[in-house]
């Protein structure tokens, strides 16, 4: 099995750049793919800033380039709907008090075969 | 010889005197059970594959070892069927799902192995709802066999996910048959079809061969008529499985060689019949009366602490590693219902540390639950809120009025036993269940508390009109 061409870090700020430049929703992007952002297009007045989407959005997002086809937009509703109810979720682990001695529940050993 | 259609309704242990008294062979056994399947399996939408020829070849030598004196105990002889996510050599396992309903495995599950060796005959593959219910269904039509229909009002829902199952015994078509749980799935339709139903400890029973849902949560478990039959059947396929490193080396034994005698130190959880509806409520109220001279009660508060933020986030992650498969190659598409194809689809980015973090708080929900329940026996409470809603009725909307005050997230979480067997009627003419749930691999008491509730009581008799 080949090795990307990229990391794990260079591909995500890739990504970041391109969701920043909109031009992330346009294809599913390679590991390969060049890591340059699509050049903004001029226009006589500066565009207005835009906030950045919703973090669901973001995620439906990135889910739409690993996994690609075409969705409805009552499906991308019904997913940005899940991943908000994911990351309600998230916030709710994040909040419980654990300390760095709290392990995991289930107990990794390590294993050989008999003989 | 003909088979008296009482027949259907005998438990485990009535069987197999018969059996042995040779009123009949299992051969004959095995030809009642299948006419029965054939006849009304796909009323209740029940049935994936019938297995007639193996299950003739599995009773004729059954026959043989009974007559050479070879008894293989309580199952020998005795027709069952399996969900169809259990793995059957060479005989289509569907797991509900469209897109696979022509795979076929090479190799027995452990438990279908195991009850080989016990005796039992293999009758039948019954249905379920598509992936045992992970990705996340709302309505009853969400299995490429059609909603499973309750045998005590078929325009009312048997329960999921194992829904076949749970219609298999309300309708008297086999004796027994094996469920899975990895949140609700056997006590669902156990209480809603009126059967008993028992979810043992997590890793009581190898789930080799079995579809994974979720690696941490799913437990493997019998539904039958009594619950004694449940027990029954959990020491055949209970045991250490190197197959399956979740297996636990503990032995089991049915009956125990010490069996818990009253009175039971039975626990209630304040606030259980909160917001159930009217009959849950008065049904659950009879059985603590019906219980009352043979326990103590004490009314108990469970902890704060999040069980269901942590099973849905345990079952989300896991299921999304076992089918991610399902998103690729765009399998998820072809599901039943149109929740199911959108289902996986968030899951696939929940962020590690979410997984990891919920497998911490999941030891502390651990810790508190076994010393809440330490001083009992068992928690009693109702199995579920409402009886079974209406086939084409939303879930959500259905339980709307009606939410209850479930501990099945702290339940299943934890990895500890339940069983439910039925203790009245509701509205619509269907079946409510009372729950008993213990410390991890503690089933024997919940099996004896059980079991005198059933000997005091005579719901598990009643049986649907019409068949």
């Amino acid at each position: 099995m080949s090795r990307p061409t990229v990391n794990r870090r260079t591909f995500a700020k890739s990504i970041a750049k391109r969701i920043a430049a909109g031009s992330l929703a346009a294809g599913p992007l390679a590991l390969g793919a060049p890591l340059v952002a699509a050049e903004p297009q001029k226009s006589a007045t500066p565009p207005a800033p835009e906030q950045p989407p919703p973090p669901a959005e973001l995620i439906l997002q990135l889910l739409a380039q690993f996994y690609p086809r075409p969705l409805d937009e009552a499906q991308r509703a019904e997913i940005v709907r899940q991943i908000a109810e994911d990351q309600a979720r998230s916030k709710i682990l994040s909040g419980f008090a654990l300390t760095n001695a709290d392990e995991p529940a289930p107990v990794f050993a390590a294993w050989r075969s008999e003989g | 010889m003909a088979i008296a259609a009482e027949t259907a309704w005998l438990s485990i242990r009535e069987l197999g005197r018969k059996l042995r008294g040779k009123e009949f062979s299992a051969v004959e056994l095995a030809e009642f059970f299948l006419d029965r399947i054939e006849r009304h399996g796909k009323t209740f939408n029940a049935v994936v594959t019938v297995t007639r020829e193996l299950a003739l070849r599995q009773a004729a030598a059954a026959d043989r070892d009974l007559a050479a004196g070879v008894d293989r105990g309580p199952l020998h002889g005795i027709p069952y069927g399996a969900k169809d996510l259990l793995a059957t050599a060479g005989i289509p396992t569907s797991w509900g799902a469209a897109p696979l309903k022509d795979q076929v495995l090479d190799e027995d599950a452990t438990v279908v192995r195991r009850l080989r060796e016990a005796g039992a005959v293999l009758a039948v593959k019954l249905s379920m709802v598509e992936i045992a219910g992970g990705l996340g269904y709302e309505q009853a039509h969400a299995s490429f066999t059609g909603p499973g229909l309750n045998p005590w009002n078929r325009e009312a829902w048997s329960g999921g996910s194992s829904s076949g199952p749970g219609s298999a015994i309300a309708a008297g078509i086999v004796p027994f048959a094996i469920g899975s749980e990895t949140w609700g799935s056997i006590m669902t339709p156990a209480g809603y079809c009126g059967v008993s139903g028992l979810r043992p400890t997590y890793g009581r029973v190898s789930r080799h061969g079995a579809m994974a849902l979720s690696w941490t949560m799913d437990k493997l478990g019998p539904l039958a008529r009594t619950a004694d039959d449940c027990g029954l059947v959990l020491a055949a396929i209970a045991g250490a499985d190197p197959a399956d490193p979740s297996a636990s080396e503990r032995p089991y034994r049915y009956p125990a060689p010490e069996p818990l005698r009253p009175p039971f130190r039975l626990a209630t959880l304040k606030g259980a019949t909160d917001r159930v509806q009217p009959e849950v409520r008065a049904n659950f109220e009879a059985a603590l009366e019906a219980l009352k001279p043979h326990a103590t009660f004490t009314e108990i508060e469970l902890p704060e602490l999040p069980f269901n933020t942590v099973a849905s986030t345990l079952i989300a992650c896991e299921m999304a590693a076992a089918f991610e498969g399902l998103a690729i190659n765009e399998q998820i598409w072809e599901m039943t219902a149109p929740e199911d194809r959108l289902g996986l689809h968030s899951s696939l980015a929940i962020p590690a540390k979410d997984y990891i973090n919920a497998q911490r708080i999941r030891r502390k929900i651990q810790q508190a639950m076994d010393a809440l329940l330490a001083p009992f026996d068992a928690l009693v409470g109702p199995t579920l809120s409402t009886v079974a809603g209406p086939i084409a009725v939303n879930f959500r909307e259905y339980h709307q009025a009606w939410p209850g005050k479930s501990s099945g997230g702290a339940e299943n979480s934890s990895g500890i036993p339940a069983i439910s067997v039925p203790n009245g009627f509701g509205e619509r003419g269907l079946p409510t269940g009372l729950k008993f749930v213990g410390r991890a691999f503690e089933e024997n008491r919940l099996l004896a508390i059980a079991a005198k509730y059933q000997q005091l009581t005579d719901w598990r008799q009643r049986r649907p009109d019409g068949l």
